[in-house]
């Protein structure tokens, strides 16, 4: 990885679905060259998927998923210790993220669901049931203000003077 | 009342250029590479420093000359970026942007008769400022050499009547800069000829390929040279309304006695946000900077490839495209460009001799906004053939 890649990485995770012939243009590079840069970050797993950032705060249906952030407590095993464990939690589909962290707590682990119940339930049953789970501590999102860096309301509008010398 | 009014005010025109901008400012619905600033918000620690004070209630003038912690980062910032050494007790100077410093450098500076050679296209304060402290200008055309200017045709337009050379580079409206042998060059003729040199370097931090050289930080120039900076565009700080210029104590003490008058201080939350961005914006500064590097490429690219011949900018956030391949002037090319195609740009002549069959763009916009606008100015030229 050089200064390259990461900005070809800036550019992407901005917006993935800028085509190869204007990333290679901001960047002042032939395409051939970008090309091959991003078939490397992709085979080495270092670009792992291309994805869309929903804000599902503004859908006009009811199916707003639901989203909880829980921490548990773990007590390692020996040898295997925290990834063993976590390979259990994180292979539920309804696991969306799943950290290891520093601290009061050993997993933050983000929870989607239909339903509030549907959540809790997920939590009390397969979760909270482990063996090596201690705690659980969940925390239901009531609203998104940022992700991926990107803020999700109050779009700034440009304020500018539309022509100044 | 009785219609007698400053005469030198007087003896400059009032922009022809205002109907075009009135045009601009009344339509709705286009896309706008007309503006003169950061398409960024001003970082965000930059902001929370300006609440912080306005909170902790910094609401009072400061000493004329601004805080004096605010000049001794200015003064590590000049010794840092450009490797000039400044005093911050007597050779700094506070001021309500490049705008202000520019106004009383050339009142401490210049008398009726004096004349001052203005290498053009440049930025407009600097034709009308001078004229209203009656000295004269003595435009120097820098189209014909790629617009930088040519050492050789400064020279020969310095009379005896000359006082200073003003340089805008990287400049606005070009975003060309003056690589370092031309400098040095125009150095030597300032030295020579024992000018002063006003250079505005406000878009100096925003240089892209080759880094910036302050004519200051030359031997010999310290001493004839005032800087003039600001956090404008670099930190994407405008509405802020925060510059600052360096120099030697005569000529600062001087400007600073204008300011202690007219102006009496910098904002005190805009002087304390500055120092912000000098501590902790560098960054920020060198993200935005990347972002209109890779924003230039992509706009300069369409232009050429729609026949518009455009020159690599060095610089600043604009560029220059030559509209004269398609016959028309720089003006009505731009009120067509308006009306038809619904993209606003600014007319080369605004910036002086030299720019007319050319246009103004500025790229600050997002990537999703220069590929329309590129569109729609193609389809606009094309319809012109
Ligand atoms: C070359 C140049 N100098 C000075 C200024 C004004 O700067 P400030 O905001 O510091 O007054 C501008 C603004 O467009 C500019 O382009």
């Amino acid at each position: 990885m050089d200064n390259l890649d990461h900005r070809i990485l800036t550019l992407l995770q901005e917006n993935a679905r800028r085509n190869n012939d204007e990333l290679a243009t901001m960047l002042d590079i032939e395409v051939d060259v970008l090309a091959k840069r991003i078939e490397s970050m992709e085979s080495s797993g270092v670009i792992l998927k291309y994805t869309a950032l929903v804000n599902e705060q503004v859908m006009d249906d009811v199916s707003q998923p639901i989203r909880a952030l829980v921490e548990l407590n773990i007590s390692p095993e020996r040898k295997t210790g925290y990834d063993a464990i976590a390979s259990k939690i994180y292979q539920y589909p309804s696991v969306k993220a799943h950290f290891l962290v520093s601290g009061q707590f050993d997993y933050l682990v983000i929870v989607e669901g239909s339903t509030h119940q549907e959540i809790a339930h997920f939590v009390f049953d397969k979760l909270a049931t482990l063996d090596n789970v201690t705690g659980t501590n969940s925390h239901f999102v009531l609203k998104k203000y940022k992700e991926n860096g990107v803020v999700f309301e109050g779009a700034a509008n440009d304020k500018r003077v539309a022509v100044m010398p | 009342m009785t219609a007698d009014f400053s005469q030198y005010l007087e003896s400059i025109p009032s922009s022809g250029i205002r109907e075009f901008f009135d045009l601009v400012m009344s339509s709705d619905d286009i896309i706008s590479l007309g503006v003169g600033e950061p398409d960024f918000t001003t970082p965000w620690s930059i902001r929370s420093e300006a609440i912080y004070a306005l909170e902790k209630g910094y609401t009072t003038y400061t000493s004329n000359e601004g805080l004096l912690s605010l000049r001794e980062s200015i003064s590590n910032y000049c010794q840092s970026e450009w490797g000039i050494n400044y005093s911050p007790e007597t050779e700094i100077l506070v001021t309500n942007g490049v705008s202000e410093g520019a106004d009383i450098v050339l009142r401490a500076l210049l008398n009726p008769g004096d004349s001052v050679i203005l290498p053009q296209p440049a930025y407009v304060c600097y034709d009308p400022l001078i004229k209203l402290t009656g000295a004269s200008v003595i435009p120097v055309d820098t189209s014909k050499s790629n617009f930088v200017p040519d050492p050789k045709a400064i020279e020969s337009a310095i009379t005896d009547s000359t006082k200073a050379i003003v340089l805008c580079y990287p400049n606005n409206p070009t975003g060309q800069s003056i690589p370092r042998d031309v400098l040095e060059a125009i150095a030597k003729v300032a030295k020579a000829n024992d000018l002063w040199v006003l250079s505005d370097e406000i878009y100096g931090e925003l240089s892209y390929e080759t880094e910036f050289v302050s004519i200051a930080s030359l031997p010999g120039m310290k001493e004839r040279t005032i800087l003039f900076n600001g956090f404008s565009k670099a930190y994407a700080m405008t509405g802020f309304r925060i510059g600052y210029i360096c120099g030697p104590e005569s000529l600062i003490s001087r400007a600073t006695k204008i300011h202690q008058y007219s102006a009496l201080c910098a904002s005190i939350f805009s002087q304390m946000a500055a120092a912000e961005a000098l501590k902790n914006g560098r960054k920020a500064m060198e993200e935005m900077r990347q972002s209109y590097q890779q924003r230039r490429n992509l706009f300069v690219e369409g232009c050429r490839k729609m026949g518009l011949e455009t020159a690599m900018p060095a610089g600043a956030f604009y560029c220059f495209p030559s509209v004269k391949s398609t016959g028309l002037d720089s003006v009505t090319f731009a009120k067509r460009l308006v009306k038809e195609a619904r993209v606003a740009v600014v007319p080369g002549p605004v910036f002086g001799d030299g720019g007319e069959g050319h246009i103004r763009c500025c790229y600050a916009a997002s990537t999703e906004e220069l590929k329309e606008a590129l569109i729609r100015m193609e389809v606009f030229v094309k319809g012109l053939k």
